[in-house]
């Protein structure tokens, strides 16, 4: 027991005292799963619309497709972008693997299918006497599309922040494309990872309480963008 | 009457939902700067027609024309369709307060920040909401809610207006308000397309009245030559009090 | 305005994509195994061979298997592992040329310190091995395919050991976690001394047997060949074997200790060129 309180201690003072490692350690994890996350927003959100909005045959056939890979494990994933980047793959020219565009691309394919359908989800969930008024107010097709969005807003932030939760916790792909790499690839997790096999309890468990702060603040602000919805409504 | 007065007009509609006829229309015109009422049972096909008419709905056979021009489905765009604006029975107001709800359709045509406050301010106190203008719409009553659908309306100063059925839902002091004060809101050269159940409304209102049933158009007059006894129960059931 | 946001947006994805990627400096993938970097050896070796050679060496230190496919992918430059016989495959199926000896580190076998099976009266690693089978004593291997792995079990081969008992546990797991286990269930366990080390403040395992020289566990570094895979940067990954095999380098792993106890005893060059 003694040994454990005190690498809390330990843990803490890492934390206070801003040790150089830790941070970068937190700032290469929050630069790629921003990352991830923008990219992945901006093609989730257009399509995510069109799901929801327009009528092709294969609709439902991609909407299965969807609500399957909302599960997909980290690894699948890592797997399958790692037989892609891999010097032998497909794309294996551009050198991307074990650098933060190899974890970018694996975090983005990640998180998606999520943010895809949790937009999807909201924007069924909107009145549909939302689209005739945007017309009938004389907006066009763009202004249509961002009336509809700013209408879905608190949903789409939710998504989007559910998706950076996502990236910020995973190891899987993290692991697999980027190695582990310190200083470029070396995430929260696989630093946790790592350091907890090499006997530094301390150091993992100092990364340990700042993802579990950060969640904490993720699900803080979802939960308040949704209170906020909510009283907006009252 | 002459041509020009008819600012809308619609040849040969036909329109299908799931392999059902909604309109079978053969001609129907809107007469510029009058009150054009569509009447009808519930499932007759106003606001089918009005959507169409609006411009809204651009998915049936038929010809449109505005002004004495055909316009193509590719026509029916945003630039035309700003010179039209549409009252609903049950209004959609977008997230944010009244202001901005109001001010919405004027953003939307690129106004800048001063005339769109100038006009919002002037709608609002004309319509009496000037005093809602800072609170959320989700704060609003019914009959509130509508006035602000009403203000956003008509802060465009369309050229058409369509009002579906504005005052069905409404209480009935939200209604006396609708009633004693709509016609002033309308200006001389506006035209009004009003579909109403409302007896008070067509008798104070309607200079043209149509008849529609079954998605089809019986009769349209001006409502000196409407002949009520067609109507059956259930419209407008005291004839009589309009006449 | 808005495009102004817009491009601002854009900005901050393509500044969030390059930072760190720092494209313009000559990179060397070092593939490895997550036991040699735990041990803290790369810290010393690596800076100044980067600062000499103007390069970034980015290190990805996974199981010995995946630390040979990748040089056998080409996703890495140059392998620094420790399993001699793949290590021979790997350079006769041709992916890899110039392999040198580095060092060599030693493996132990661990135990609760009251050692009921009392292996630490035993000389080799054959006999106690056989000693704990014969007791069906708790034994926790890594199961992973690791070198280590692969070591124990040649050990229990050459024991003629049946390891489907229920005493044999194979936990999957990497070797810090291993021992952990170990510790907790007071069991035996097959460990590198590196491990043992980092570990040793917070478990109540021993050193019961070492020393057996079948226990030594040499390093090699082994350049990915560049007739195989004409991308790999092959001069900086000469550059490399040159500099772990020289003095300097050779002295950088042979001053390097753990918890006050050497871990790696470097055999590229002869010891009384060795300085302290």
């Amino acid at each position: 027991m003694n040994y454990y309180s005190e690498a809390f201690r330990e843990a803490f003072n890492l934390i206070i005292t801003l040790d150089r490692e830790l941070l970068n350690v937190v700032a290469t994890s929050l630069r790629l799963s921003t990352s991830s996350t923008i990219i992945a927003s901006t093609i989730a959100v257009p399509m995510a619309v069109i799901i929801a909005r327009k009528d092709f045959s294969a609709k439902k056939f991609f909407n299965v497709i969807l609500n399957t890979l909302l599960s997909l494990p980290t690894v699948v994933v890592g797997i399958f972008v790692y037989s892609l980047i891999s010097r032998r793959g497909i794309l294996g020219e551009y050198q991307l693997l074990f650098s933060s565009t190899g974890i970018i691309m694996g975090q983005t394919i990640l998180i998606l299918p999520l943010i895809t359908a949790l937009v999807r989800n909201t924007i069924f969930s909107l009145d549909e006497k939302l689209y005739k008024t945007a017309k009938s107010l004389g907006a066009t097709k763009k202004q249509q599309f961002k009336l509809l969005i700013m209408e879905a807003r608190y949903g789409i932030i939710g998504a989007v922040i559910a998706g950076f939760g996502r990236v910020l916790g995973e190891i899987g792909i993290s692991m697999m494309l980027g190695g582990n790499i310190r200083g470029v690839t070396r995430t929260m997790t696989t630093a946790m990872a790592l350091e907890t096999n090499k006997g530094r309890f301390s150091f993992a468990l100092a990364l340990g309480i700042i993802l579990l702060i950060l969640s904490f603040t993720i699900n803080f602000l979802v939960y308040f963008l949704q209170e906020g919805e909510h009283y907006e409504q009252r | 009457m002459n041509r020009g007065n008819k600012i809308l007009k619609v040849e040969n509609i036909d329109k299908n939902i799931n392999n059902k006829q909604i309109l079978q229309i053969r001609k129907y015109s809107v007469i510029k700067g009058k009150f054009n009422f569509i009447i009808g049972a519930n499932g007759s096909g106003k606001t089918s027609l009005l959507n169409i008419l609006s411009m809204i709905d651009n998915d049936y056979q038929g010809t449109i024309y505005y002004k004495g021009k055909i316009i193509s489905k590719k026509e029916r765009n945003c630039e035309l369709r700003r010179r039209f604006s549409v009252i609903w029975q049950e209004p959609y107001l977008y997230r944010g307060n009244v202001y901005h709800n109001i001010a919405l359709p004027l953003k939307l045509r690129g106004f800048n920040k001063k005339i769109i406050h100038k006009k919002v301010k002037n709608i609002s106190q004309k319509i009496e909401i000037d005093d809602l203008l800072e609170q959320s719409v989700y704060t609003l009553s019914g009959g509130e809610r509508q006035k602000v659908s009403i203000a956003r309306a008509l802060v465009t100063e369309p050229e058409i207006l369509f009002v579906d059925e504005a005052t069905t839902n409404l209480d009935e002091e939200s209604i006396n308000f609708f009633n004693s004060h709509f016609a002033d809101l309308v200006t001389e050269e506006m035209t009004v397309v009003m579909v109403s159940h409302d007896r008070r409304q067509i008798k104070e209102l309607a200079d043209r009245i149509a008849y529609l049933k079954k998605g089809k158009i019986l009769s349209s007059q001006a409502r000196e030559e409407f002949d009520f006894s067609q109507l059956g129960a259930g419209i407008c059931s005291s004839i009589e009090e309009i006449v | 305005m808005k495009k102004r946001y817009f491009a601002l947006f854009f900005i901050l994805i393509i500044f969030l994509v390059l930072t760190g990627s720092a494209a313009a400096q000559d990179r060397l993938i070092l593939a490895t195994t997550t036991s040699t970097e735990n041990s803290g050896l790369l810290d010393e070796l690596i800076p100044p061979f980067e600062e000499i050679f103007e390069v970034r060496v980015d290190v990805v230190s996974v199981g010995t298997g995946q630390a040979i496919s990748l040089g056998a992918n080409g996703d890495a430059d140059i392998i620094f592992v420790h399993a001699r016989e793949a290590e021979d495959e790997f350079i006769e199926a041709g992916y890899g040329v110039n392999r040198r000896d580095v060092m060599y580190n030693d493996f132990v076998i661990l135990g609760p310190p009251n050692d009921p099976v009392g292996i630490s009266e035993l000389e080799s690693a054959v006999e106690a091995f056989s000693a704990i089978a014969n007791a069906e004593a708790e034994f926790i291997s890594r199961g992973d395919d690791s070198g280590t792995n692969k070591k124990e079990l040649s050990i229990w081969v050459e024991a003629g050991v049946d390891l489907t008992e229920s005493w044999y546990i194979e936990g999957g797991q990497g070797m810090g976690a291993s021992i952990t286990m170990a510790d907790e269930r007071e069991a035996y366990i097959f460990a590198d001394r590196g491990t043992f080390l980092a570990y040793s403040g917070e478990i109540d395992l021993e050193v019961l047997n070492s020393g057996d020289p079948v226990l030594f566990n040499p390093y090699g570094i082994i350049p990915v060949n560049p007739a195989y895979h004409s991308h790999v940067n092959y001069p900086m990954a000469m550059a490399f074997v040159g500099f772990v095999t020289s003095q300097a380098g050779q002295n950088i792993i042979n001053n390097f200790s753990s918890y006050g106890e050497q871990l790696f005893y470097p055999d590229a060059i002869s010891s009384e060129n060795l300085v302290d």
